[in-house]
């Protein structure tokens, strides 16, 4: 297969994006090449490895004494069940769990930035396998891109270029079958929105964005 | 408890024992309040981050797997992520970079566990042997997440210039430490 184009842009945008500092659009940019360029993610795990070793290297510094015994508070604190903490989807070091089934929308920086750390999380764990990428188009104009990972539960991660909506999501089985994923609205700094989906990323053929007064956007998945 | 290895603290951690979540606690509190230090600096905020690191591992132990590298990698990644967002929240001037990297590079030798702070020497060594205004490029974005946009501004250099400092710095720092690894 030959290699994708795009390397010399990603290549560019790789020690930032390792850094989780690449702001919003350039990072889209640079994942939807990774997602097709196995040479390139390669160079993002190297990257990735050096930050952590760069990361190692803060000295080490005794905290106050009762560290410790509030640290244990605050985990046994958590630890009591509250409704409102179960569906708080838990967002770090790249983990996203995805327990709203109608989706949740983040803030754009926040949501950029753990996109990136959750691309990071499952070129780890699954080898680069289970992640799609796929440009979502309005008419022939790049609108964004929806990023698919394969999970318990699977889920999808749509970034838009801009504020916008509301938008009706629907899933194109390869069968032909459509889901309806829910609705979302972007406004203001929001770029992003995410839902967890009963499919396998595998059997997803297009997903749509419904709106009122145009046609669909449309992102088709190759796998 | 200190014989166990940070992969069966974590995950008695993640069941609910609290002797070994504390041994965790014990055994890292100095790394991960020390990252988090470096990078927001206000001791009370840096023991806020360094606090809702361990709750945010203790929450996520069961996502943990150790093909992905080390116990401690993990939590200073979770402190990292936690750190800069905090530093970002408070839209503060960062310090001066040359601040940090004297920071980072004038360390005593630690009385932790030798092997783990060889490791580090070497990483030391290494940013030691690049030029400075790499090092400074990589200071900056790796602890206080800044773009090479944003380096730029602060160095007062053009967009490219910072760029090509981050992408030639790490290159040069990859192929010393893989020259050590080999
Ligand atoms: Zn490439």
């Amino acid at each position: 297969m030959a290699e994708p184009s795009g390397c010399g842009q990603a290549r560019e945008a790789i020690p930032e994006l390792a850094m989780g500092a690449l702001s919003g659009e350039e990072r889209a940019a640079a994942l939807g090449h990774l997602a097709d360029c196995p040479a390139c993610r390669r160079e993002l795990e190297e990257a990735t490895r050096m930050v952590d070793a760069l990361t190692s290297i803060a000295p080490a510094e005794e905290p106050p004494p009762s560290f410790e015994s509030r640290v244990l508070a605050r985990i046994a604190e958590a630890r009591r069940p509250s409704l409102l903490r179960r569906l708080t989807p838990y967002l770090a070091t790249g983990v996203v769990v995805g327990v709203l089934a109608g989706g949740f929308v983040w803030n754009a920086t926040e949501a950029d930035r753990r996109l990136a750390a959750s691309y990071r999380t499952t070129l780890e764990v699954a080898d680069g396998r289970y992640l799609t990428a796929a440009a979502l188009y309005s008419g022939r104009e790049l609108a964004g891109h929806v990023f698919g990972y394969q999970g318990s539960p699977s889920w999808l991660v749509f970034t838009m270029k801009k504020a916008g909506g509301p938008y009706q999501a629907v899933l194109v089985g390869v069968d032909g079958t459509t889901t309806d994923l829910g609705r979302f609205t972007l406004t203001g700094r929001q770029r992003s929105w995410s839902t967890t989906v009963d499919q396998p990323i595998g059997r997803i053929a297009e997903i749509h964005l419904r709106r009122a007064d145009a046609p669909d956007m449309v992102a088709g998945f190759h796998h | 408890m200190w014989a166990l290895s940070d992969e069966s603290l974590l995950a008695g951690m993640a069941s609910g024992d609290a002797q070994a979540a504390a041994a965790l606690v014990r055994r890292y509190q100095a790394r991960v309040f020390g990252l988090a230090r470096a990078i927001v600096r206000e001791p009370g905020l840096a023991e806020e981050v360094a606090q809702e690191a361990f709750v945010r591992a203790w929450r996520h132990a069961a996502a943990y797997d150790s093909r992905r590298g080390a116990v401690s990698t993990w939590l200073l990644a979770i402190t990292r992520n936690l750190a800069i967002d905090a530093l970002r929240l408070r839209r503060e001037e960062p310090v001066d970079p040359q601040v940090l990297l004297t920071r980072l590079l004038a360390v005593e030798p630690a009385d932790e566990a030798a092997q783990a702070a060889q490791g580090e020497e070497f990483v030391r060594q290494a940013l030691r042997g690049l030029p400075l205004e790499q090092a400074r490029a990589i200071a900056l974005a790796v602890f206080y997440g800044m773009s090479g946009r944003k380096i730029a501004e602060i160095e007062g250099i053009p967009l490219g210039t910072a760029k090509t400092r981050l992408r030639r710095g790490m290159a040069r720092l990859r192929d010393q430490l893989e020259v050590s690894d080999g």
